[in-house]
């Protein structure tokens, strides 16, 4: 199986971001880093969830990219935030940069977590994933 | 106008982004994003390409091209859905991935299905005449054990002439 150059061994800061993040958001279910290209760097995801990590990855890789295209096509401009409703929950994407390569952040969320506390969640959390050294 | 669905799967690099872009009349939506691993080329597919072209008066091919990795096969039941046809785009390299080939027809079953299927191959400036008739005899074991029989043949995805002879062959089949 192909694997990503991107260093996914050395990782600790990352480790206690989604950590923080899940223990400040019980509604969390589902947590993931990977490349544009498809390759998972971190991820988390509750038992009940039991998603693969490289299809989650695969997954969002598809959606940014469909996503951007889309949005080029109708607006000019690229893709911001990606959210998928449901009535069991809600699932954003949104890009973000990690040490140097450029990745997806998605997270997803039981609706107790409103779609604007889940914007803002992912929002800061990609910050924080661009600003680790 | 009759629409007409083809399928242009696979692996790393083949060059489904190019063909799609050379077949296409209409300017196509692209998926490709920057590669973080070797694969010979900057950039890869990771959704769908899209694209369109006329085949007659009453007809038009959609025209996507979905990446051929497995973790991928999610696009992959996203467009098997009546498919008209079904380009498998083969890499000369040489280690060949037979077992996606093999992967990749256990899923769209081109044989079952009766789906026109073509084996394309690109990138064989890079082998020898030799070499590249190995790797069509390797080919026609895999599509034997799928009891499938569908035409090798070389595509340059650059070169509209031969992009719309895959057409041609897919056309072909398909009255039979």
């Amino acid at each position: 199986m192909s694997t990503t150059n991107v260093d996914i061994d050395d990782n600790a800061g990352l480790l206690d971001a989604i950590q923080s993040l899940c223990a400040d958001h019980r509604e969390i279910t589902l947590i993931s880093l990977c490349t544009l290209d498809g390759f998972s760097i971190k991820s988390f995801a509750t038992k009940e969830m039991g998603m693969e990590a490289d299809k989650v990855a695969a997954i969002a890789s598809s959606l940014c990219a469909i996503s951007n295209s889309s949005s080029i096509q109708f607006t000019e401009e690229e893709f911001d935030i990606t959210i998928i409703e449901s009535k069991g929950g809600n699932t954003l994407f949104c890009r973000t940069n990690y040490r140097g390569t450029d990745c997806v952040v998605t997270i997803s969320a039981r609706t107790k977590l409103s779609l604007a506390q889940a914007r803002f969640v992912l929002r800061r959390f990609s910050d924080v994933v661009a600003d680790l050294p | 106008m009759e629409y007409k669905k083809l399928a242009i799967v696979g692996e790393l690099g083949a060059g489904k982004t190019q063909l799609v872009s050379t077949l296409s009349e209409i300017s196509p939506f692209e998926t490709e994003v920057e590669s973080t691993i070797d694969i010979g080329k900057q950039f890869t597919t990771v959704g769908i390409d899209y694209g369109r072209i006329r085949l007659d008066e009453q007809t038009a091919l959609g025209l996507y091209g979905v990446p051929g990795q497995e973790r991928y096969s999610f696009l992959w039941e996203m467009v098997s859905k009546s498919i008209w046809g079904l380009v498998i785009l083969f890499k000369y390299a040489e280690h060949a991935d037979m077992a996606n080939l093999d992967h990749l027809l256990s899923f769209f079953e081109p044989g079952q299905r009766k789906t026109p299927c073509v084996i394309a191959l690109s990138h064989i400036e890079n082998a020898g005449a030799e070499q590249v008739e190995d790797l069509v005899e390797e080919i026609q074991t895999v599509l034997k054990a799928h009891q499938l029989v569908a035409p090798v043949i070389e595509v340059d995805n650059r070169a509209k002439d031969s992009a719309i002879n895959l057409l041609y062959t897919l056309t072909a089949i398909s009255q039979y």
